[in-house]
């Protein structure tokens, strides 16, 4: 009798605690997905990157493309700072492509004598900022400078969906909405009104490949070229992180063997109480 | 087996001959497991700190520099920032083990344990600060401001921490200082934490601490320890995979003073206190209530109760504390509007209620069975 009540509310207990949890984990599913609805900027669609699964690679093709979209349309603004051409080095080109990649771009330097000069770019060199410093970026933008690109595919919400939304999501402004000269319309940018106007149309550029550069697809390459400049080093990460997932199956059976062996031992100790006669237990009342 | 050398004694005392109850079950590993982490964040730590500048001008240059020039810098990054979580994802699977067997009996255990736990809070923190991106500054201009509301001292001891008026790169310096020594004392209070522990051993899942029936730590608990492996594995493979997940985007912005985020918000492990802090609108009361969401757990350690414990009760409590503190932890990170605005408060009234029942419950229950 006692053991079913126990049982009784000991399942009794289980229920509410397992009812409070589902409660409270409905809660917060119901409320999280009230919230991405709201707010004042539309969230980007999910796309399928090549490189978005977990032991996927980035499109290297796709990538190049995108270095050729950053090089011809982006570059006039923006900079890329913690990006320099031996980056390019056996991961989207050769050395030769990479040297002679660099060759084309002209450096900012001094000579010997301290006076300013251009020289060809080498390997060591960064990519080239456009302009001298901040401020003269602002100016040359209605007062809003460009951001440095390095970084911007993990510095920003929604990452390569948001880069890829923003590129192809220039709209007319709707009524009501009022976008200053130099300014333009995107309901991708947080408050809708952004200062870069539309910088990709179909066949805007040409492609070295031959891939028909509509505006899409340069969206598509210079999204993951930014996705690569944000982490050069995202192949080899999730290459490594395959090889030790590999392992671990491995490394789980010899370490539950192992302890399961030490304490088999253990385990199996059976306890015998014994009465020795004349010191008996006292009897239960 | 004894060894003639005091320093191997020691070592040999606590982890081969010491006397360990048989029913540890996996929960505690969490221990070790910390310990390990521990051991991890300072040797990547150490390897960061070989590269990078304490000055608001290069800080997020040469944490990039880390990720981008130097030799797998990256992976030490990854690891040590990645490890920041697990750290906490453990620490605080060891809290609530605590709180479920009810370990602040072992008094000196449990307030070392909690004096780790605070500051392992104030370590992550300054960690977080030395990126010198955008919210790490903005989290280190909130989070310093709060202690203005000390009463007289407030503003001056905000002014010595900040170095200056303002967050500025000699404030990053005062952090970088205290990020890089905090974890050696750190280490010594972990220290004084297992000496306090092995003077009685752990509470078993029987509740007890008595000397009975038990084996030696090795090789039953070295075997059983070495599952954490398994973990640390995972772990980095997780880390290699979604390296960024656990982070916000606006870390990746250099730190900009005239420009704060549109919605600062903290690191997942700080959430539930930031929800708390965020949900009254008095900032002194404000202040009071996230310092007493962990405060309170010192309280436990003032009862004494070794005669009975309402065991099922505790654990029900206990399984509701951590929903509460999981929701405020959700709510930590929402926009501050309605229902949020509601739920927040309520929460928080609920995950003080809970801590505060437990308490009472710990401390009254020994008159049920007199």
């Amino acid at each position: 009798m006692q053991r079913a009540v126990v049982q009784g509310s000991k399942r009794g207990l289980a229920v509410l605690a397992g009812v409070t949890a589902a409660s409270g984990m409905g809660l917060v599913y119901a409320l999280e997905n009230s919230v991405s609805a709201s707010g004042d900027n539309v969230h980007p669609y999910a796309l399928p990157w090549a490189h978005s699964g977990p032991f996927s690679s980035f499109d290297i093709a796709s990538v190049r493309r995108g270095y050729e979209v950053y090089k011809q349309v982006c570059a006039a603004c923006h900079s890329m700072k913690f990006i320099h051409y031996r980056h390019f080095v056996d991961t989207i080109m050769t050395e030769e492509e990479a040297k002679a990649e660099a060759a084309d771009a002209l450096i900012n330097d001094v000579d010997d004598k301290g006076a300013a000069i251009q020289r060809p770019g080498i390997l060591t060199d960064k990519l080239p900022n456009p302009y001298p410093n901040k401020k003269a970026a602002a100016a040359a933008n209605n007062g809003a400078a460009p951001p440095d690109l390095s970084l911007m595919a993990l510095a920003r919400h929604g990452g390569d969906d948001y880069v890829f939304s923003l590129l192809t999501g220039y709209l007319e402004a709707p009524a009501g909405v009022k976008v200053d000269d130099g300014k333009a319309y995107n309901p991708y940018f947080p408050g809708g009104i952004i200062s870069m106007p539309q910088q990709l149309f179909d066949e805007g550029i040409e492609y070295k490949d031959g891939t028909p550069a509509t505006m899409s697809q340069q969206a598509k390459d210079v999204s993951a070229f930014m996705h690569w400049a944000a982490e050069p080093f995202h192949d080899t990460r999730k290459k490594w992180a395959l090889k030790i997932a590999a392992l671990i199956p491995f490394v789980a059976v010899v370490l539950i063997y192992g302890k399961r062996n030490i304490w088999s031992f253990t385990k199996s100790q059976k306890f015998l109480f014994k009465t020795v006669k004349g010191r008996e237990p006292p009897k239960a009342q | 087996m004894k060894i003639n050398n005091s320093l191997l004694n020691f070592v040999n005392g606590m982890l081969v001959t010491l006397p360990s109850s048989k029913t540890l079950t996996l929960s505690w590993n969490f221990g070790s497991m910390l310990g390990m982490v521990l051991v991890f964040q300072i040797v990547t730590g150490t390897f960061l700190a070989f590269y990078y500048t304490p000055d608001s001008l290069m800080a997020f240059s040469t944490v990039q520099y880390i990720m981008y020039e130097v030799n797998f810098g990256w992976i030490f990054r990854i690891f040590h920032f990645n490890g920041a979580s697990l750290f906490f994802i453990f620490l605080y699977l060891h809290i609530f083990k605590g709180l479920f067997f009810m370990s602040y009996r072992l008094k000196k255990v449990w307030m070392s344990g909690l004096t780790i736990y605070l500051l392992v809070m104030m370590e992550a923190f300054m960690g977080y600060v030395l990126v010198w991106a955008q919210m790490s500054f903005w989290a280190a201009v909130v989070i310093t401001s709060l202690l203005s509301v000390i009463p007289i001292w407030g503003p001056t001891i905000v002014t010595w921490i900040w170095s200056g008026f303002g967050v500025t790169g000699a404030t990053l310096k005062f952090f970088f200082v205290l990020h890089f020594l905090l974890p050696w004392a750190i280490l010594v209070i972990v220290l004084g934490h297992l000496i306090f522990l092995h003077s009685t051993g752990s509470t078993s899942s029987l509740y007890c601490h008595g000397d009975y029936d038990k084996v030696c730590f090795s090789p039953e608990y070295i075997g059983k320890d070495a599952y954490n492996i398994i973990v640390w594995l995972v772990f980095i493979v997780l880390s290699l995979v979604y390296p960024f997940n656990l982070g916000d985007a606006e870390m990746f912005i250099e730190a900009d003073p005239m420009m704060s985020p549109v919605h600062i918000v903290p690191e997942w492990y700080f959430l539930f206190a930031y929800a708390i802090l965020r949900a009254i609108p008095n900032k002194v009361l404000g202040v009071i209530a996230l310092l007493m969401s962990i405060v309170t757990f010192y309280f436990f350690a003032l009862v004494n109760n070794y005669s009975s414990c309402l065991t099922k009760l505790n654990k029900f409590l206990v399984f509701l504390f951590i929903i509460s503190s999981v929701i405020l932890s959700w709510l930590g990170q929402c926009m501050v509007e309605d229902p949020f605005t509601i739920l927040s408060p309520l929460f928080s009234v609920i995950y003080f209620a809970l801590a505060y029942l437990l308490l009472f419950i710990f401390a009254t229950s020994k008159f049920l069975f007199k």
